[in-house]
């Protein structure tokens, strides 16, 4: 049988409705409701038994299907939807600050917000913080997207620490484990590619007109990766306090050492990023693969280690 | 759920929700059919989950003394809780609020279907329902979500096992407030045992969260004047501590425009043509020095000399 538990949860929500619209057509239910007839009265035959304590004839609902029309009485208890739940409130409480953070200021949806608070427990939403960042560079991003324009942006690239400058037609905008992206074509590779929008060092819309393709569907990226270029395999083997590492990057693999340690597998674009984390984690780190990069961690330590030498200070 | 069961859950709910006054557990057993008339102990098992269930719908079930003299105890389903007041949703504020469930598409989108099914009673979107090139995804299918908003906002204290660097053990705590950060929502209380504000990451809760008493009434703990779940997890974990000492610590030229974008708790003062420089708080050592050599060659700890002497033992470390 289909999810019994959600036809409950759905009952809930439609008797209110019928109850406040009575003799409204079946079609029009099965369209609100997403059900099919027969669901419908599979629903119904339900509250047949249900009713106030005695449940003789004046206690039970009287529920029935009548020339295409449905009919609930004896439910007055029922009238009104039920509150929202905590999932629910914070689900479109959540949605609407990523909107806000991308949208600025909007009154109807900062009314909105107001009014789903009332909908929970009193000052349950004070107490919540969604902590979305909303960098100057997310307005002229969704601007260019509204307006489909060409962007012309300085980009830092984490992975490889480098600032380039590209040109990228906007596709999409995306909030990812708390950051938002840009997906789009970069007329620099000649590819699609991901941005962070907080590695923008700056950004400006073009007048070149920049149409999203007609077959583009942002369903397909359910998961941000890293960076689009992901040619080279990283391995490390990580000390179980610095676990976090394990959560934090999407592995390709994760295995548990007989030391206790976790040896884990990803695709990285560049080493920029590994060293810095390598250097980050120091003895909770052992590098395994790429092999390149063992000598190149050592020379930049010693050299950074070098300013800490001497009682004089670097500059 | 079998027809049974929903027959009996849907009974339960107008009995408690019309009832005057409270009602005994034994007067439940005799009153609904089918819950197991014969036997105390089905009946208890039975009851116990059915309370559970309604509360995972949102319907609280409330335990309260059934007269003045406390001499018994019964249940009960406040109507104030249980109706959705009237909210007066303008056109406008619900076209946002559909606009902000559609940005959660690729989340579990089940709860914020059924919320604006309430708010609307099941009318269509409006036509601009959905910014197709706009989409988040903030970590709302995680299990225990709900139950941790539900105690946050009812103030009620809570159990469960956590997992932290110390291994796994149970933790009971005052939920003051629940955080969102990269991806991952926060839990910020007070931990009985050490009496402490913490902050649990929701998904390293291994199994479930439960209210200490599910079913009695009103707040169990007051939250302390001044405390502010914005910006609680803004400042990184080796600033809080007892005695903490001053750093210098200087950022060069391409970082620091970094540092200023990404943490916003440090106050950058230029430094010529070096860079910048900023006071950091230190109360745990080896968690600075790791934060000092996540950017690079691009940071170098100035003063106090104790701290450089510690880092270029921690690089030496590295060069093996």
């Amino acid at each position: 049988m289909a999810d019994l538990e959600g036809r409950f949860r759905r009952l809930l929500l439609l008797v209110p409705y019928v109850l406040r619209n009575n003799g409204v057509s079946v079609k029009e239910i099965s369209e609100r409701f997403a059900i099919s007839r027969s669901e419908l009265a599979a629903d119904l035959n339900l509250l047949f038994m249900c009713g106030l304590p005695g449940y003789g004839p004046g206690d039970l609902i009287e529920a029935y299907i009548d020339d295409g029309r449905v009919w609930i009485r004896m439910a007055d208890y029922f009238s009104r939807p039920m509150r929202l739940t905590p999932a629910e409130g914070l689900m479109l409480y959540a949605g609407g600050q990523a909107l806000a953070a991308v949208s600025g200021p909007d009154p109807a949806l900062e009314r909105a917000m107001e009014q789903l608070s009332k909908a929970l427990a009193p000052g349950a939403l004070e107490r919540v913080s969604v902590g979305l960042e909303a960098p100057k560079e997310l307005s002229v991003v969704k601007q260019a997207l509204e307006s489909r324009r060409r962007l012309q942006l300085v980009y830092q690239s984490q992975s490889k620490d480098e600032v380039t400058e590209r040109e990228v037609d906007p596709w999409a905008l995306l909030l990812s484990d708390g950051r938002w992206y840009l997906l789009g074509f970069c007329h620099r590779v000649g590819d699609e590619r991901i941005f962070r929008v907080d590695r923008m060092r700056s950004v400006v819309a073009m007048d070149q007109a920049a149409p999203i393709p007609a077959d583009f569907d942002l369903s397909r990226y359910d998961a941000v990766y890293f960076e689009s270029d992901q040619a080279m395999s990283v391995t490390l083997e990580i000390d179980p306090r610095a676990n976090w590492v394990c959560d934090y990057y999407p592995l390709t693999s994760q295995e548990l050492l007989d030391d206790g340690w976790i040896r884990i597998s990803l695709k990285a674009g560049g080493t920029a990023w590994l060293e810095r984390l390598l250097l980050r984690l120091g003895p909770e780190a052992r590098l395994i693969e790429p092999e390149s990069l063992k000598q190149k961690l050592k020379a930049t330590a010693a050299s950074m280690a070098r300013r800490y030498a001497s009682s004089e200070l670097s500059g | 759920m079998p027809v049974r069961k929903s027959e009996r859950l849907l009974n339960l709910i107008v009995m408690l929700l019309e009832t005057t006054q409270p009602v005994t557990a034994e007067q439940i057993h005799r009153t609904i059919p089918g819950y197991g008339q014969d036997s105390w102990d089905t009946f208890k098992r039975m009851f116990e989950r059915d309370k559970e269930e309604l509360r995972e719908m949102g319907i609280p079930v409330e335990l309260t003394a059934v007269d003045a003299w406390d001499t018994e105890q019964g249940y009960r389903i406040p109507k104030d809780r249980y109706y959705l007041p009237d909210l007066h949703l303008e056109p406008d504020e619900l076209a946002a609020l559909w606009l902000a469930a559609g940005l959660l598409r690729m989340n579990d989108p089940g709860p914020a279907r059924s919320a604006l099914m309430k708010l609307t009673e099941g009318a269509p979107p409006p036509a601009e329902a959905n910014l197709s090139w706009l989409t988040a995804d903030m970590g709302l299918a995680a299990p225990n979500l709900s139950v941790a908003l539900e105690s946050v906002g009812e103030k009620k204290k809570v159990s469960f096992p956590y997992r932290s660097k110390q291994g796994t053990r149970s933790r009971t705590v005052e939920p003051y407030g629940l955080t969102h950060r990269r991806g991952k929502w926060y839990l910020i209380g007070r931990d009985e045992k050490n009496e402490e504000v913490r902050s649990f990451r929701i998904d390293r809760v291994e199994g479930a969260i439960h209210l200490t008493h599910p079913s009695r009434p009103g707040p169990e703990f007051e939250i302390p004047e001044g405390f502010s779940v914005q910006g609680y997890l803004d400042r990184p974990p080796f600033v809080q501590g007892s005695l903490p000492e001053k750093a210098i610590v200087r950022f060069d030229h391409s970082t620091s425009w970094w540092v200023e974008r990404s943490q916003p708790w440090l106050r950058l003062e230029p430094d010529g043509a070096l860079g910048a420089t900023a006071e950091v708080e230190v109360a745990d050592d080896s968690g600075f020095i790791s934060w000092l050599l996540g950017f690079g060659e691009g940071a170098e700890v100035l003063e106090p000399p104790r701290l450089r002497e510690l880092t270029r033992k921690r690089l030496e470390e590295i060069c093996g």
